[in-house]
């Protein structure tokens, strides 16, 4: 019971940390995840404003740069006035372009269409220009309100030129000196890059996150500001991205996983005006710090759930377990046979009540057993009643003297003895000893004893070998038990005192000389009678003198055992046959002698097996 | 009592130790039963029997009807002086195979 109850415990206690294990790691892995996620979006909204912050110093810087540009070319429209032979002539021209320091003056007529043209060399032909029509293109056409308006002026936005999309930073005005417009672009790209350069310069420190995570700042599919530099000026795709992922970031927001390096990712990405903002932080990085609970948290557990384990168990032990030992102690000598064992086991109600149930059970058994013995007892008595009425009595003779004596071991036994009369001169005698004990050797031994006796007494002209060979064989059958029966049998001739006898495996008789001296009675050991049939018997024949005595007894006599298991034994019954007292006592002392001798012996140890013994004078 | 299975069935040898009385006498007849089944030929080694009752004799009739009744052979082997002397004197030995 105790290993069941601590597997059962085991298992309920091992699903439960198991359960809490699993729980824990869920929430912690998911709160690690979301302080991820705050971390980089925190980081990311930093970048942004930090961008926002650079972008509108940025746009102040082309502010100043705008107004200034807007008041050179108010400049060249008047300096055309001026000196309009410059407006017609390229040469003059180029001279004005390169005092003012810009990359392109183009002179435009009252159609919208150029005229004449001044561009550095290094960024484009000037005979490209010529007759370039304005309203052909969509970054130039807003400058043909110019054409309308005498006061006109306008600055673009950096963009890229109609002629080859270079960004280019256009800016114009109405002419003075005739009905036409005059602009001056110059390249931005510097202006951009500077201020990018600038901007990511001061954004650099600040693209960390945590100890390994970083923000990469994109400008479409390319890198421009991270905190690892060998990313800088690289792909999304060569980086590590993969393909899907990167045309996922120009929507919007959104989270992924990614592996960067061979190191898996965690990441957010947003959109901040023409910029990719993309936080990544290595999941190791996430994890540690569940981690670490985790693993506080199984071995606090593990000494909680053997604590648990061992306080429980040993709680039930005590509570349970023990008692119940007790009682299955006690229940034990019950059964063993002891009914005076009481269950005290008081340790809970339940207890109490499965002791009290118990004893009372064992008392109404008890009650029981008592009412059946004295049926029981009564039922034998009347068997032991009716084996005693079978006893032989003889009258009175002169010539010889017959004593007999059984003691059952239980209420009724398996020996038996008999004598009887086969006619006026001839005097039948045996003993027996039936295997085994109880009723049915009982019944064996009356069946026994009836067919002994009909058949010496029907024996005419048949030797005793032969009748005792004939009774084995009716004995033998239907004899399914295997029972079987030792006998010793003879026959006295009360005339002469020749004794005939058969002995079928039973113990020698003694045999007492009138001189005083005793000796076992010479047998042939024939086979048991009952065990198998169609066995044969040998006839012996002894003459008795006057005064000479038989002793036949059973193996109760023989085998009675004191308190140390040592039997009885021959050599004391020879020993004391042998003493003088035996000489002259009539038959009934000389059994009584020989019993109270096997008493002595025994000491009080218990009677085994039944003692019968007959003793047969022959006074001539 | 107990015994131990020397030799397996077909040619059973049984070496049984203690005494063959009352008590333990059927439990040894009902406890090798499924082994007699299936013998041919049955051997008790009675060298550490030291007592032997009409129980124990009732048993040595039983296996001896049985093994003559199906064919077979039964032997006891290695009989100690005092359990010789009640073989001897209840005429068992003239029916019982000794080896």
């Amino acid at each position: 019971m105790r290993g069941t109850f601590q597997r059962w415990l085991f298992f309920f206690v091992a699903v439960s940390f198991a359960a809490l294990f699993l729980l824990t790691f869920y929430v912690q892995t998911r709160e690690a995840y979301s302080d991820a996620e705050d971390h980089i979006q925190l980081r990311l909204e930093d970048v942004q404003k930090q961008i926002r912050i650079s972008e509108k110093a940025a746009l102040a810087i082309l502010n100043v740069y705008n107004s200034s540009v807007a008041s050179d070319v108010r400049t060249v429209a008047y300096f055309l006035q001026r000196c309009p032979e410059y407006a017609t002539n390229s040469f003059l021209l180029e001279d004005l372009r390169k005092s003012v320091g810009y990359d392109e003056i183009h002179v435009i007529n009252e159609h919208g269409v150029i005229e004449n043209t001044a561009v550095n060399p290094t960024l484009g032909n000037p005979e490209k220009f010529i007759g370039f029509n304005l309203r052909l293109h969509a970054q130039s056409e807003p400058f043909l309100e110019g054409l309308k308006q005498p006061d006109f002026v306008l600055v673009q936005p950096p963009l890229p030129r109609g002629l080859d999309r270079k960004l280019f930073l256009y800016s114009g005005a109405s002419r003075k000196d005739a009905p036409g417009l005059v602009q001056i672009g110059a390249s931005v790209d510097f202006l951009e890059s500077s201020l990018e350069n600038s901007r990511l310069a001061q954004l650099s420190p600040s693209l960390r996150v945590g100890t390994s995570g970083e923000i990469l700042i994109c400008r479409g599919e390319k890198v421009i500001g991270a905190a690892r530099t060998d990313f800088e000026g690289r792909t999304l795709a060569s980086v590590g991205f993969r393909p899907e992922l990167i045309s996922s970031f120009v929507q919007g927001e959104g989270e992924f996983d990614e592996t960067i390096d061979g190191v898996p990712v965690f990441g957010l990405y947003m959109q901040s005006n023409n910029l990719t903002l993309i936080g990544i932080k290595p999941e190791y990085e996430i994890t540690q710090k569940r981690n670490g609970m985790v693993i506080l948290l199984v071995a606090t557990c593990l000494i909680l759930t053997l604590v648990v384990f061992v306080s429980v168990s040993k709680l039930v032990q005590k509570i349970v377990i023990d008692g119940i030992d007790r009682i299955n102690v006690s229940l034990g000598k019950i059964t063993a046979g002891d009914l005076e064992e009481k269950v005290e086991e008081r340790g809970s109600r339940e207890f109490e009540e499965l002791s009290g149930g118990i004893n009372s059970m064992v008392d109404a058994l008890k009650g029981a057993i008592a009412a059946e013995k004295t049926r029981l007892d009564s039922e034998l008595d009347f068997a032991r009643a009716v084996q005693a009425s079978a006893l032989p009595q003889l009258h009175q003779d002169p010539r010889f003297e017959i004593y007999a004596s059984m003691e059952p071991a239980k209420e009724v036994g398996g020996d038996f003895y008999d004598f009887f009369h086969l006619d006026a001169s001839r005097l039948a005698f045996l003993i027996a000893d039936v295997s085994g004990k109880g009723i049915p050797a009982a019944m064996f031994m009356m069946k026994a004893k009836a067919q002994l006796k009909s058949s010496l007494l029907a024996n005419q002209g048949r030797t005793l070998d032969q009748i005792i060979a004939e009774v084995n064989d009716s004995v033998c059958e239907g004899n399914d038990a295997c029972m079987f029966v030792t006998v010793f049998a003879g026959v006295l001739d009360i005339c002469t005192g020749e004794v005939v006898y058969v002995n079928a495996g039973h113990n020698a008789p003694v045999m007492r000389k009138n001189d005083g001296s005793s000796s076992w009675l010479p047998v042939d050991n024939g086979f048991v009678i009952g065990g198998m049939d169609g066995v044969s018997y040998e006839r012996q024949t002894v003459r008795l003198e006057k005064g000479d005595g038989l002793l036949l007894y059973t193996d109760g006599v023989t085998e009675a055992m004191n308190k140390k298991h040592a039997l009885y034994g021959d050599d004391r019954l020879i020993a004391l046959m042998d003493g003088p007292i035996m000489r002259s006592a009539p038959a009934d002392c000389i059994l009584d002698e020989l019993k109270d001798d096997v008493k002595t012996y025994a000491d009080g140890a218990p009677q085994s097996d039944d003692i019968t013994m007959l003793f047969l004078r022959y006074l001539g | 009592m107990t015994y131990e299975i020397t030799s397996p069935a077909p040619e059973l040898t049984v070496a049984v130790k203690g005494r063959l009385d009352t008590l333990t006498s059927p439990k040894l007849e009902s406890e090798l039963e499924p082994s007699i089944a299936k013998a041919r030929s049955l051997v008790l080694d009675l060298a550490e029997v030291d007592y032997l009752s009409s129980a124990g004799l009732r048993l040595l009739l039983t296996l001896q009807k049985r093994f003559k009744r199906e064919g077979g052979s039964f032997a006891l082997r290695n009989i100690q002086p005092g359990v010789m002397e009640i073989l001897r004197m209840t005429g068992f030995l003239k029916i019982l195979s000794v080896e």
